[in-house]
């Protein structure tokens, strides 16, 4: 499975794709919206981990973009800090998984765990 | 000595008084006679007296404001003079423990009595004494005369005391009835013979009386607006009917200030004043009425909707994005109104690609949830691990990874409606955990020991055999049947071939393809094919094949048709990716039109703004 890591804070990041790597997946990661949204025009991504608050784009602008350019892309949306109305907007782009900061190792082990299996089965 | 007066002529005989004779007889008859008469003038002096005492007696009774005890007391002053002796006679009543005696009084063997009877029980006694011998008469010193009397004065007491004993209970419970009527909340007016004989302090202010304002006195009829006052007669006439309860009718007063308002009479039959009345409950339902004729506004314009709806229903071939004519849409379309009409749980069945979640959003839109949220919870997609928080939210430090409140979905659907798809892959102690919070309409967030509520409604999908599933242990009956109350069925794509020429206009309409056309022997391989992804198979295989320039279905393989514009595309008559393509034909068209977009949108049969986006994408300028 190739992965996606949108994450700004470095320690995050890497951590992200070590994981990833362990569990036998390809990561790429990017630190701001803007590269992202090349890494997906370039190659198309089965699961993107993408941290709500970036420095250069808030989720919300960023997950129609996303969509339009793979629709069918899964997303584990992050965040440090959550409000109704935020979340509300973010799980309306049909967001896989909300989660709140810092991110539970075994969590995303999990969900990477239960989409590749659906995807061989 | 026929010339005798009259008056001295035996008048026996007619012959001449023979006083001589005769005249001791005479003599005789003459003292008896005046002895005779001086009895009966006694006699008549007596009855004289008896009535003079009767008549005493009435009139203590008929005395404003008497009580009892004054009667009591003026009788046995009266008996005295009434009899024979009235200085050797006194008297007594005795009733219920109290005696009334006359001045002075001696109790003495020589008496008379009378007992006071009511309703057969003796209540009391009327005794008459002579203080002193005196000569034995009919009854020992008593004429007979004294002794009936008595027995009417005793009489008279009697049904006295029982009139005024009836008065007092009456007056009682009239008392009884006006305090009641004083403080309920609804206005109460008494009438008798259509006269307003009493009125509550709540009538008064339904009314919008002031002050000394009084409508006592009024005519009821007055009050009521003379297009209702048939209704309220005829609510009189119903109480006429002794079988007949109260009688209720809706109509329109008039306050003193000229308002109008809706009341609702409630008419009784009761007794005032001794006399048959009509008592009168006025509530103000004015509110009442407006929300009624606002719901019934409201259901008349919803009926209106739905009936205009249902009529469009037989020539409908879409509903909002679902496409399709044949009977099977035709009654998902029914159902789906239907399920808007309430808050019940929506299941819908059909196979993938069978429009399940547009078919949820639409039952959405139309409902009364409609303004507010649509919650999807793709249900397989998510790991049982983390389901539990997708759903129920978490709180700050509910674990290590927390450092926020997540509200979850069941709180974000609140008001709104929660889409539930692929429901059939929950797992059962998901399913328990959902059945609870469907059950109760509340729910703990993880960490949470505050219970939060949630009013949301439920619509799941899903493309499995769920009564296998039941059957099987799966899915458990309880939860099958709480989310399947409205079951939607969404027949799968080849059970409606007719449907397919319908949605290949929809979509190329949607893929700004109009230029394309679809017929003869493509067409023919669309409504074939048996279409096992349904109709998102069929989008993708249509977008492909008008991009690409090719048909795969298998068993097809089909060469696209000819664009309608000729140029760039045709001469590169070979596979070049879809944006290289499109690319060269909207350069092409720019140039050839020196870049007026207008023009160019035109020739390309696209929108403007599909130009303006497309010359973005591509970066395309005039250099």
């Amino acid at each position: 499975m190739n992965v996606l890591i949108v994450e700004d804070e470095a320690g995050s990041a890497e951590l992200l794709e070590v994981l990833m790597r362990s569990c036998g997946h390809t990561a790429v990661r990017a630190d701001t919206g803007k590269s992202a949204l090349t890494a997906l025009r370039e190659t198309p991504f089965h699961l993107m981990l993408l941290d709500i608050f970036l420095p250069d784009a808030a989720g919300w602008e960023l997950l129609p973009l996303i969509r339009n350019l793979q629709p069918d892309i899964r997303i584990i949306a992050m965040t440090g800090r959550n409000s109704r109305e935020l979340e509300r907007k973010i799980r309306s782009y049909g967001v896989l998984a909300y989660m709140s900061k810092p991110i539970e190792i075994r969590d995303i082990r999990a969900i990477v765990h239960h989409i590749s299996q659906k995807q061989s089965s | 000595m026929s010339c005798h007066p009259p008056w001295r002529r035996d008048w026996k005989t007619g012959g001449p008084l023979r006083l001589h004779s005769t005249m001791q007889k005479d003599l005789k008859t003459h003292v008896q006679i005046k002895e005779d008469l001086a009895a009966k003038t006694h006699a008549l002096g007596e009855r004289v007296k008896e009535l003079n005492c009767l008549y005493g007696i009435s009139k203590l009774v008929d005395q404003p404001g008497v009580t009892l005890e004054d009667i009591l007391q003026g009788t046995v002053n009266l008996i005295p003079v009434s009899w024979q002796y009235p200085d050797v006679t006194c008297a007594r009543i005795q009733w219920r423990n109290r005696s009334f005696q006359t001045r002075p009084f001696q109790e003495t063997r020589w008496r008379q009595t009378a007992d006071i009877i009511r309703k057969g029980k003796t209540e009391g006694r009327v005794e008459v004494f002579y203080v002193k011998a005196m000569p034995r008469l009919d009854e020992g010193p008593f004429l007979i005369e004294e002794r009936r009397l008595l027995d009417a004065i005793a009489e008279r007491l009697g049904k006295v005391i029982a009139g005024m004993e009836a008065e007092a209970r009456n007056k009682q419970s009239e008392i009884q009835y006006r305090t009641l009527v004083e403080s309920v909340m609804d206005g109460i007016a008494i009438l008798q013979d259509e006269t307003i004989q009493f009125v509550n302090p709540m009538f008064r202010s339904l009314l919008g009386c002031r002050g000394s304002d009084r409508p006592e006195g009024g005519d009821m009829v007055d009050l009521i607006a003379p297009s209702d006052r048939e209704r309220f007669f005829e609510a009189r006439r119903g109480l006429e009917n002794p079988l007949s309860g109260d009688a209720v009718c809706e109509i329109r007063c008039a306050t003193r200030s000229g308002d109008i308002f809706w009341a609702e009479a409630r008419l009784n039959r009761i007794q005032w004043n001794g006399g048959p009345a009509v008592s009168v409950m006025l509530k103000d339902i004015t509110d009442r009425r407006q929300k009624e004729l606002e719901l019934r506004r409201e259901s008349d314009y919803l009926r209106e909707q739905n009936i205009q709806l249902r009529m469009a229903m037989k020539d409908r071939y879409r509903f909002g994005d679902i496409i399709g004519k044949s009977p099977g849409m035709r009654t998902v379309y029914e159902l789906i109104i239907k399920a808007a009409e309430t808050d019940a749980a929506v299941l819908i069945r059909g196979e993938s690609g069978t429009g399940k979640e547009l078919a949820a959003k639409a039952i959405h839109e139309q409902s009364r949830r409609g303004p507010r949220e649509f919650v999807t919870v793709n249900c397989g997609a998510i790991p049982e691990t983390i389901l539990e928080r997708e759903f129920f939210g978490h709180k700050k430090g509910a674990f290590t990874g927390a450092d926020t409140d997540i509200n979850g979905y069941i709180d974000l659907a609140d008001q709104g409606t929660l889409f539930l798809d692929e429901v059939a892959e929950l797992s059962l102690g998901m399913q328990v955990k959902l059945l609870r919070v469907l059950d109760n309409g509340y729910f703990n967030p993880i960490g949470d020991s505050r219970e939060k509520r949630s009013d949301f409604r439920v619509v799941a999908a899903t493309n499995r055999d769920v009564t296998h599933m039941v059957n099987q242990g799966r899915i458990r009956e309880d939860f099958f049947y709480r989310i399947d109350v409205v079951p939607i069925h969404i027949p799968p794509l080849r059970s409606r071939r007719e449907d397919i020429p319908l949605l290949i206009d929809h979509y190329l309409e949607k893929f700004d393809h109009r230029c394309t056309r679809i017929r003869g022997k493509v067409m023919d391989i669309f409504s074939r094919y048996d279409w096992p992804g349904n109709v998102r198979e069929l989008q993708n295989v249509l977008h492909r094949y008008i991009t690409l320039n090719q048909l795969d279905l298998p068993g097809a393989r089909i060469k696209g048709p000819e664009p309608r514009f000729r140029g760039a595309a045709d001469s590169a008559n070979h596979r070049k990716g879809l944006e290289e393509v499109e690319k060269e034909i909207i350069a092409d068209a720019l140039k050839r039109n020196r870049w007026h977009r207008g023009k160019t949108a035109a020739m390309l049969n696209i929108p403007q703004r599909t130009l303006y986006r497309k010359i973005k994408k591509y970066r395309l300028n005039p250099a």
